[in-house]
């Protein structure tokens, strides 16, 4: 804290600052000061943990909208919202033949909020489509998967699966006729390869047809089978990219 | 404690340090800016650090304010979505059936949805488990006032040369068709629940209305038109 | 393509440049945090503003016994789906898919040169290349579409008024190839399971026929096109001098793919209605996603 030349005449507010913000406790949560002075805006990013995924300086050419468009941010972004707003569904849904699709009637007419959250989730799907496969051109044509990134394109496009399969077993659960009828086109194409394709479709589906088991199977998978593989190839590409110098940028 | 960091200074400024010159410490004392001296210089009300000081303050105050009003919405909206609504079931009005469902002097219904039992109990029934003059449709609770026990209706069970009661299976409560305690730890009669019956003839019980049974359970009794007689 | 010295090059102009410049460096506490900040709250209420908008939405209850004709998968499926109407099913649901997964991700092994690298498009050629692999792949996948919908035989009729020659008739489409050339009878059932004599193994005779126009159709044209396509595509900038690295081929070939994949998926999701014929939008009656 710099030196106040004013000692007699501290305000209110200023006590009140004090108060809340230069106490025991709440240093004992947050090391570093308000992130004012150079020290503390490193310190805050270096220590904790949410931020800490950035390293603590980046180049001046990274933070031009135009050389990332914030899409691989945004992706993520997409992902913690579905995960809140799945998490909330989760709430009301029952992942039975017989209850599905009246929780999800019931989520529209009920629930306050529920069609919000519905809505929420599968506007938020469907944008992190777009938005995983805006960010793959993005890195493809700003040349960032060449070496010392090679792999770590490789973990994208397994994350590009990844929120496929996401988006893909998401799409039975409201159990009405346009997911029925999607799943059943879609697992139909899996089962159409030669020699692999039938027992493939069977224990995607759990069955011979989409049905109970499928939606038990499709919904574990999308409720935390799926999420927990996708948080890890996450882990990887975010620990990666940090890894390997940051963005990449000009030599 | 908590202004610890802020007056230091200012501690160090009244009390000079030992082997230090009073007449130097008194120099930087008077050559010291205050806010009583640029007070009083006239148009210098508050300097431009000072401006900008608070314009910072005020664009960081309305910052953290804005952003914590949109979690507190976001918070305050998840828990309007997370409160249950329309909740069937035991709390709410539960339906049984139509008024001249009940015979008089009938067995009473067990409702297990609702926690209920429903009689059409008939006054001139005045043996030791009778219905003590209560006349009509009476709706008991199926907890046992003792400890909670589910009250099962006992016909074949026979009790003071009587057969027919309300008998808890955990500490042997025994009440009557009215739900009056003769025997047992319980410490009230059964409770009783209020029944709203429609011009149709429709009969429904507010579950979540009780009232702690008593003596007077019989007097609970109501007589809605159409009750079998 | 790349010979070793481009490397040599590069990592000598990494040593001549200091590794770290500070002066070009920015504190990622204010000025990446905030703008991260800024993007998150304008999705936040963009992505609120359009559920408020526009509903989810939510047909009958499944109903296995209804098929709703179209049925379609979900839109990012959809341009697998559009390849299935011309193509083997196993093919278009499994091996090209498959395939390209394992060719996209193999960009990098492929373009090892990190030149170039960090920057939009940067190769001298890089934004004609873009171009003209967006407009091959669109327009090629395009004209392959119309060709197996038969859209050039109705525009014949429509201009000449006459008849689509019966001489031609196996142009009218891909499965016109199978069913209007006189192929021999011959080779139309070729009973494989003379040939595979599982039946020696103990196991149950191979009861399966093998039906060369057929495999023609549906196997070995649409291989032959998408593997030989490309190949051509490459080789023509090559020759003409349009694409001088791998990073310049890579260029050309994904925004061929990307071009491909976007056609694919608007035309199965727009352009599809009724018993998955060719459309215009407004007469598929059908919730888009």
């Amino acid at each position: 804290m710099a030196t106040t030349e004013r000692p007699e005449s501290r305000s209110l507010g200023d006590r009140l600052y004090d108060a809340l913000f230069h106490n025991y406790f709440w240093q004992s949560i947050f090391r570093s000061g308000y992130p004012n002075t150079p020290r503390n805006q490193m310190l805050v990013v270096a220590t904790n943990v949410f931020l800490h995924l950035h390293p603590t300086r980046i180049h001046r050419t990274h933070v031009k909208i135009t050389h990332t468009y914030c899409l691989g941010g945004l992706s993520f972004f997409l992902f913690l919202g579905l995960t809140i707003t799945g998490v909330l569904l989760m709430f009301y849904y029952v992942p039975s033949v017989e209850r599905a699709y009246e929780d999800i009637l019931h989520l529209h007419t009920d629930v306050r909020f529920g069609f919000l959250m519905r809505n929420m989730h599968r506007w938020m799907a469907h944008g992190m489509v777009i938005m995983v496969l805006m960010h793959m051109m993005r890195v493809f044509y700003t040349g960032a998967y060449k070496p010392p990134r090679e792999f770590n394109w490789v973990v994208g496009v397994v994350l590009l699966v990844l929120t496929l399969l996401l988006s893909f077993t998401g799409y039975l659960l409201p159990w009405d006729q346009l997911a029925f009828w999607a799943i059943t086109v879609g697992t139909n194409m899996i089962g159409a390869a030669p020699v692999l394709g039938p027992p493939n479709k069977f224990v995607m589906i759990g069955g011979f047809e989409v049905g109970p088991n499928a939606l038990i199977r499709f919904y574990t998978l999308h409720v935390i089978g799926l999420p927990l593989l996708a948080a890890t190839f996450m882990a990887v590409h975010f620990w990666r990219i940090r890894r390997d110098g940051g963005l990449a940028r000009p030599l | 404690m908590t202004n610890a960091p802020r007056s230091a200074p200012s501690d160090m400024g009244q009390s000079p340090a030992a082997g230090e010159s009073m007449d130097t410490w008194r120099e930087a004392l008077s050559a010291r800016k205050t806010v009583a001296e640029t007070a009083n210089v006239p148009g210098a009300l508050a300097s431009a650090p000072d401006i900008e000081a608070s314009r910072r303050s005020f664009i960081r105050g309305s910052f953290l304010g804005g952003l914590g009003l949109a979690l507190l919405g976001s918070v305050g909206l998840m828990v309007d979505y997370l409160y249950p609504r329309n909740v069937r079931g035991f709390g709410g009005p539960v339906p049984a059936g139509k008024v001249s469902d009940y015979k008089k002097g009938g067995e009473p219904k067990a409702f297990l949805e609702g926690q209920f039992f429903l009689a059409n109990l008939d006054p001139a029934d005045s043996g030791v488990n009778g219905t003590g003059g209560a006349a009509g449709l009476l709706a008991l609770w199926h907890k046992c006032p003792h400890l909670g026990c589910t009250v099962p209706w006992r016909k074949e069970f026979d009790f003071e040369g009587a057969k027919g009661w309300y008998r808890c299976p955990c500490h042997g409560s025994t009440y009557t068709k009215a739900g009056i305690r003769v025997f047992g730890p319980a410490p009230r009669s059964m409770d009783t629940m209020k029944i709203d019956v429609d011009g149709a003839g429709n009969v429904v019980v507010q579950t979540g209305v009780r009232e702690f049974g008593g003596p007077d359970n019989p007097k609970r009794a109501i007589q809605p038109p159409g009750l079998p007689s | 393509m790349v010979a070793t010295t481009p490397d040599a090059v590069a990592s000598q102009a990494v040593r001549q440049k200091a590794r770290r410049q500070r002066d070009d460096e920015l504190l990622v506490w204010p000025d990446l945090v905030f703008i991260e900040f800024i993007a998150a709250m304008v999705f936040t209420l963009a992505i609120t503003a359009l559920s408020i908008a526009i509903n989810a939405p939510l047909l009958d209850r499944a109903n296995p016994a209804v098929t709703p004709n179209p049925s379609k998968a979900p839109w990012y499926f959809l341009n697998l789906q559009e390849l299935l109407l011309h193509m083997d099913p196993a093919l278009a649901g499994v091996v090209v898919p498959t395939v390209a997964l394992v060719a996209l991700g193999a960009i990098p092994y492929y373009d090892r040169d990190n030149e170039g690298q960090g920057e939009w498009l940067s190769t001298p050629n890089a934004w004609r290349l873009t171009w003209i692999g967006s407009i091959v792949g669109s327009v090629g996948s395009l004209l392959l579409i119309a060709w197996d919908a038969q859209l050039h035989v109705r525009s014949f009729v429509a201009l000449t008024g006459s008849e689509w020659p019966a001489a031609l008739n196996f142009l009218r489409n891909a499965r016109a190839i199978q069913n209007d050339l006189p192929w021999p009878d011959a080779i139309k059932s070729i009973p494989l399971g003379n040939i595979l004599r599982l039946d020696l193994l103990g196991l149950p005779a191979a009861d399966i026929t093998l039906n060369i126009p057929e495999l023609i159709v549906a196997q070995i044209l649409p291989v032959s096109l998408m593997i030989g396509l490309p190949i051509i595509f490459s080789i023509v900038l090559w020759k003409t001098g349009e694409a001088k690295t791998r990073r310049d081929h890579m260029i050309a070939q994904f925004s061929g793919f990307i071009a491909t994949y976007i056609v694919l998926t608007i035309i199965g999701t727009a352009f599809r209605g009724q018993g998955m014929e060719l459309m215009l939008p407004w007469q598929v009656k059908m919730p888009i996603s």
